[in-house]
């Protein structure tokens, strides 16, 4: 398989550098470019086109969240990870607002960084564990102003709704596919089916649009 | 094969030489991707290894009691206050160079650990003027 292409958003020089190090040990991961705040990494994504950029979010001049707006405008297919030490909430949905497709906290171990970077070549969320719970308990409130953007679109068929439920469950598309009995790659075709209807840019949007429709209440019930 | 042998033995010493001048490092951070990207990076380094690391404060100084590091390189944010740790390893009198790091901003903060008796009051004017001075 060919190495997924990281490019590394950071002011911190240490941090950055350091994380690019253990990248570097990897043979599936491969780091195209640096950048130190907003502005270079829209420069550098439009240079190295990567699969995914990893990015901090307060940086000099250009912010991470203006930053991910901007790139996601320009190149959608780039996947956005959002890496921080913040985990105050408006971080987090403005976050998902501009397109990010994970928020992973700084201080989560490596292995678990390759894993989730692993999965979001899969097209899965990349999410800090707390992180999850907190996007469930924000949209069982009603009237969040992210929450009022994502309006019912186009129906879902049943079999979309029960996908949907166990993206809000978290589970992986192999894990999906195991637990309807279907193919990985029905689960993908039925992932970007619900994407579409509902005018969607990624999973995470998925889940929280789902949370909001009430399509998943016996998720939240069990928690 | 003699010529195979002669070069081994070569590379053994040449390793152990160095060892002298070699700086030992012990790193106490709870940030794992922050602290094991940093230990990557001074891995590349020659003249500096890497002896431990620890997450927790307790933990590390038991470590740094026993592995007598020549630098102690903390990651700061994690304590709402680190100084009572350096003061715990300056304590210990292991002698080990302390080094604040900080996930959060791009500062390096060196703790100093000097003592010294006071004989009379120009010990403490002299302490006071040779600090460093900002900027």
């Amino acid at each position: 398989m060919e190495p997924l292409r990281i490019l590394l958003v950071d002011d911190h020089v240490l941090f950055r550098k350091g994380v690019a190090a253990l990248l570097a040990a990897r043979p599936d991961m491969e780091v195209v470019g640096e950048a130190g705040d907003g502005l270079e990494a829209l420069a550098r994504a439009r240079e190295t086109l990567p699969d995914v950029i990893l990015m901090d979010l307060s940086m000099p001049r250009c912010s991470g969240l203006e930053a991910t707006q901007l790139i996601k405008q320009e190149m959608p297919h780039v996947h956005i990870v959002m890496l921080t030490v913040s985990d105050d909430d408006r971080d987090l949905f403005a976050a998902i607002k501009n397109g990010a497709e994970g928020y992973l906290l700084k201080n989560l171990e490596p292995q678990q960084l390759f894993d989730l970077l692993e999965g979001v070549r899969r097209g899965e969320a990349a999410l800090s564990g707390t992180l999850a719970a907190k996007i469930l308990q924000e949209f069982r409130q009603p009237d969040k102003s992210l929450a009022r953007q994502l309006e019912v679109r186009d129906e879902l068929t049943p079999r979309e709704i029960e996908v949907l439920k166990l993206v809000v469950e978290g589970d992986s598309n192999k894990e999906i596919a195991a637990k309807l009995g279907i193919q990985e790659n029905t689960v993908k075709i039925h992932l970007r089916n619900i994407l579409e209807k509902l005018h969607l840019q990624n999973r995470l949007q998925a889940a929280v649009y789902a949370v909001r429709q009430k399509l998943v209440e016996d998720v939240l019930q069990g928690q | 094969m003699a010529g195979d042998g002669t070069l081994y033995i070569r590379g053994r010493i040449a390793p152990i030489r160095r060892r002298g001048a070699m700086k030992r490092i012990f790193m106490l951070s709870s940030h794992p991707l922050f602290s094991q990207g940093v230990e990557s990076l001074l891995r590349q380094e020659t003249g500096l290894e890497i002896v431990g690391r620890e997450a927790d404060a307790d933990k590390a100084l038991e470590r740094i009691k026993e592995l007598r590091p020549d630098v102690v390189v903390l990651d700061s944010a994690d304590l709402c206050d680190p100084m009572p740790v350096v003061m715990r390893i300056f304590r210990e009198g292991v002698g080990a160079k302390i080094i604040g790091l900080n996930i959060q901003d791009d500062t390096i903060c060196i703790y100093r650990g000097e003592q010294r008796v006071v004989k009379g009051v120009e010990d403490l004017v002299e302490a006071i003027s040779t600090g460093a001075s900002p900027g």
